[in-house]
């Protein structure tokens, strides 16, 4: 067998493996060293497990993964983020579908403080699914607008997939971070504006709310939040004030995070005992895959895989419209199974030559790419936000319920990624316009 | 037939491939007659500038692009002689004497090197330093205060005159010089095309503050390197000090052109002011003593001697430079004349 | 073998905690006296990278590996018998051990090369030792083994059910 016959035949030996509940970092990383085995024997090999793991823990970029979840998991369990939903919904229920716009917007807020789209839309399910099914909201709307929403976690800063993307591609951290906040932002208005007209033209949806709000409660609750913007000020706008730089940005969030907390006097042992915890797991599930990937993106390396790749990109005179096409469709189909992290590490190295080829602008790219991932979570068979409402709730609601709201927030995607890939300024904007 | 793999983590777009490892690469092809071919790994895809040591060491790869100044530990005496960067005069002056250096005078650093497994074909310098930075650096007092992205010998000079040394990756400087945690950078001229460091840089500080020496582009495991040839040996020592000599004069070239271009960019080439002259000269003076503590530190054997030997080696290819002018083809024959452990 | 789970598990969560907080005050520290004091404090990048980044890592993966936490691909099973799932889970944990075995075989021999060779990085006025933290992946890595052996054990004797 050639290199490049062992790196596809080492790519169905993977899928297989995967199907067989083998943890996907361990599959990345075994399939890889037998791959390295076959190619180069068993020095090299050897050599592989002695130096590339350590080599790729120890990286002063990646120590934004641990301060984003650690920033995260304080302002989560310090019950930083509760207030979010109360005060959206006293600001927003007179509208159609109020509670479900609301549920959108705290995520889009909560995403501010949370890296990472499951931990959103767990934190969302918690608060809001109970709230909307007791004002009798169609369940499948109460469900699929909290899986959906939470998607915006990635995308608005801090978010840890951009932290990956730029270390597998080379690109800014920091411009990718500020990329996705107007496409984050964006998703989170086109979804409102769905809901709204959604239960507008179908009332029996979201039954009008009978409460009586003053404007004294909503300033009530806006107070309630009001740290979260000192967050949102300590991450972004330390960042691009030129006090920190994006790694350091986490390390100062995660701090400013703990002295809100203290401020405020929700701070305890448990409660840093239970961030601390929550981040070490995380950290550790999120760098058993990256490892693996690692390993296997040097694999590909000495299959020949990403040169193959890019030959093939030179040889077609393609148009990259119908290459975005492509690996959106390909993003669509390994997201039925895959998760987001090992979905991204996955697919970097090999599609990563296309994209050079076709001189594309990888920070715009990173937001597509990160967007294919994010829809993935909400498409079935495997939609992991789906799945974490459904395991949030209980029985209560039935998967194939919210997959069938779901189909809603789906069609609003196609309108979001048709924008972004039409006005590329969305995502580039903020972050041009840091420089000069 | 042999196909050596190399690793580097530079850019496959850097002039250090395409000027110079790409035609010794050809070079080395042709003259064998296609027996020794390469397969060259870009971009740290296979390893990163720290444990490209290692991927040679356990054959992961034959070849890489090694620098001394990350392994103090492994390569302790050969680290500490770059270091003294500040010494330097420039580019083709350190190639000369680094070379003679570590091949004839210092049988530690040999040992050292076999040691890991890896045989040693040419080290390399580039040309000095410059510092580039958001603001006008021209007089003594401008340097107070300044935060500069730097390490090694260069820091000590930012930290004695007044500013502030700083550690960052070069992609963070980029950042940090655009949003104001950096004032500057001390590196290549190069670095304002190759970083796009143009875009965040307004002026540069025609200062030359130092080369680094020790870049060990060209080496082998030591496995792979036994099952060449005696020739074939000879021919990659030979074609091995021609391209450290092309690394002086291609790198010295993308420099100039960098400052050349500076204008059309908006930024301005400063020349220093005399006290700024005179203060560099005067902490330059203090550099041995630097050196010697440091070799204290890290319990170099032979520290003195060793030092002083390099110092005289440096004052010689002083001279051999200028009298050859800066003929490449004549200064890599010289080299290899003088300070190859083959051909004589 | 909880008492040892349970022992293990507050090490880790000691280690990796101290490491995350130690990173996040000396990062802060970085930024707030550069910013402001104009004062930087020498060896932040490395110790950021070669310890604090290392220990919280390390204990991550460990304490992941101890809760049986890795993530799974379970689409392609959901029909089979627990019986079935028990054995193949078992394999997988396997698995799991053997590619941690491998790593530590080879961390392990690094580790061991850098003490010898005193593997250190170059900060401004000092040098720092790296090769205690490649001691610290060893150890971390052992315990991902011992534990997906374990856990294997466990799965295979059927006195555990299935991943869910
Ligand atoms: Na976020
Ligand atoms: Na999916």
């Amino acid at each position: 067998m050639s290199s490049l016959e062992i790196g596809f035949a080492a790519m169905g030996v993977l899928l297989v493996l995967l199907a067989l509940r083998v943890p996907i970092g361990v599959v990345l990383g075994l399939v890889s060293l037998g791959g390295i085995y076959a190619i180069m024997g068993e020095r090299a090999t050897i050599g592989v497990t002695r130096s590339m793991v350590f080599e790729f823990v120890a990286k002063w970029e990646l120590s934004a993964i641990p301060m984003f979840l650690l920033m995260g998991a304080v302002a989560f369990h310090s019950g930083l983020t509760r207030g979010l939903f109360d005060c959206a919904r006293l600001w927003l229920s007179r509208l159609p579908g109020g509670l479900a716009v609301a549920t959108n917007y705290a995520s889009a807020g909560f995403a501010a403080a949370s890296g990472s789209s499951l931990a959103t839309a767990a934190a969302m399910a918690r608060l809001a699914v109970p709230e909307m099914l007791r004002y009798n909201y169609a369940p499948s709307l109460a469900t699929a607008v909290v899986a959906a929403s939470g998607t915006i976690g990635t995308m608005i800063p801090p978010s840890i997939l951009f932290v990956l993307y730029g270390m597998f591609t080379g690109q800014s951290i920091g411009m990718l971070l500020l990329a996705g906040v107007l496409p984050g932002l964006l998703t989170a208005v086109i979804y409102g504006v769905m809901i709204i007209i959604r239960c507008k033209m179908n009332p029996d949806l979201a039954p009008p709310i009978a409460e009586e709000v003053t404007w004294s409660d909503r300033f009530h609750a806006l107070r309630d939040i009001a740290p979260l913007p000192i967050l949102i000020l300590a991450v972004i706008g330390s960042m691009y004030s030129g006090w920190a730089t994006a790694t350091e940005a986490a390390g100062f969030g995660a701090f400013a995070a703990i002295i809100i907390a203290t401020v405020r006097g929700s701070m305890s042992r448990s409660v840093l005992f239970d961030s601390i915890l929550d981040t070490l797991r995380s950290t550790g599930t999120i760098f058993y895959i990256a490892i693996g990937a690692i390993l296997f993106s040097r694999f590909l390396t000495f299959a020949g895989v990403p040169q193959f790749m890019s030959e093939m990109a030179d040889q077609f005179a393609y148009n990259p419209l119908l290459l975005l096409a492509v690996i959106g469709g390909i993003y669509l189909v390994l997201g039925m199974f895959l998760d987001p992290m090992g979905l991204l590490l996955l697919t970097i190295p090999i599609f990563l030559p296309f994209f050079e080829a076709a001189e594309m602008n990888l920070i715009w790219i990173g937001v597509l790419v990160v967007k294919f991932i994010e829809i993935s979570l909400i498409t079935p068979p495997v939609g992991l936000n789906a799945f974490v409402v459904r395991g949030v709730i209980g029985d209560a609601v039935p998967l194939g319920q919210i997959f069938k709201g779901l189909i809603w927030f789906l069609g609003a995607e196609v309108l979001i990624v048709g924008l972004l890939v039409a006005f590329p300024e969305i995502s580039l904007a903020i972050p041009m316009s840091m420089q000069n | 037939e042999t196909e050596v793999t190399y690793s580097s983590w530079f850019p496959g777009s850097s002039t250090l491939h395409t000027k110079v490892l790409t035609p010794f690469f050809d070079r080395v092809t042709e003259a064998t007659g296609g027996e020794v071919t390469f397969k060259v790994f870009t971009d740290g895809t296979v390893a990163g500038g720290r444990n490209t040591l290692q991927a040679i060491r356990d054959g992961v790869a034959d070849m890489g692009l090694l620098a001394t100044s990350y392994h103090p530990g492994e390569l302790s005496t050969a680290a500490w002689l770059s270091e003294g960067s500040i010494l330097v005069r420039d580019a083709l002056v350190g190639a000369g004497a680094y070379n003679e250096m570590i091949f004839k005078h210092c049988p530690q650093c040999l040992d050292e090197m076999e040691a890991q497994g890896i045989v040693p074909i040419a080290y390399h310098a580039t040309p000095p330093y410059k510092t580039m930075c958001n603001k006008p650096v021209e007089t003594a007092e401008d340097m107070k205060g300044l935060r500069v992205r730097t390490f090694g010998s260069w820091a000590s000079w930012v930290n004695a005159a007044g500013g502030n040394a700083v550690t960052m990756t070069v992609p963070e400087a980029y950042e940090g010089l655009e949003r104001g945690q950096l004032d500057c950078v001390a590196g290549s001229a190069a670095w304002l095309i190759q970083f796009s460091l143009f875009d965040v840089v307004k002026d540069v500080s025609n200062l030359p503050i130092g080369t680094f020496a020790g870049g060990i582009p060209l080496n082998m495991n030591a496995d792979t390197w036994g099952d060449l040839s005696a020739e074939q040996q000879t021919l990659f020592y030979k074609e091995g000090i021609a391209a450290a000599v092309d690394v002086a004069v291609e790198f010295d070239a993308e420099d100039n052109q960098a400052l050349a271009e500076a204008g059309g960019h908006n930024v301005n080439v400063i020349e220093p002011a005399e006290d700024l002259k005179a203060a560099f000269a005067a902490f330059a003076e203090t550099e041995v003593d630097r050196m010697k503590a440091l070799a204290e530190q890290r319990e170099i054997a032979n520290a003195d001697a060793l030092l002083e030997t390099y110092l005289g080696l440096l004052k010689k290819w002083e001279g051999i430079v200028d009298e050859l002018d800066g003929d490449r083809d004549a200064i890599a024959a010289r080299i290899y004349q003088e300070a190859m452990p083959v051909g004589q | 073998m909880n008492a040892v789970k349970s022992l293990a598990e507050k090490f880790l969560v000691a280690l990796g905690g101290s490491a995350l907080l130690v990173m996040m005050l000396h990062i802060t520290a970085e930024v707030i006296l550069r910013s402001a004091f104009n004062v930087t404090i020498p060896g932040t990048l490395e110790l950021v990278t070669f310890y604090y980044m290392t220990f919280a890592v390390f204990a991550g993966l460990a304490l992941v590996a101890l809760l049986n936490e890795q993530v799974i691909v379970e689409i392609f099973t959901g029909w089979m018998s627990r019986r079935t799932l028990l054995v193949i889970d078992g394999l997988a944990a396997l698995l799991g051990a053997g590619y941690a075995g491998l790593l530590v075989y080879g961390g392990w021999l690094e580790a061991k090369s850098a003490m010898k060779f005193n593997e250190m990085v170059a900060v401004r006025g000092f040098d720092v030792p790296i090769w205690p933290s490649r001691w610290v992946a060893v150890i971390g890595l052992g315990l991902i083994a011992l534990a997906s052996v374990a856990h294997a054990i466990a799965l295979l004797r059927g006195t555990k059910g299935p991943r869910t």
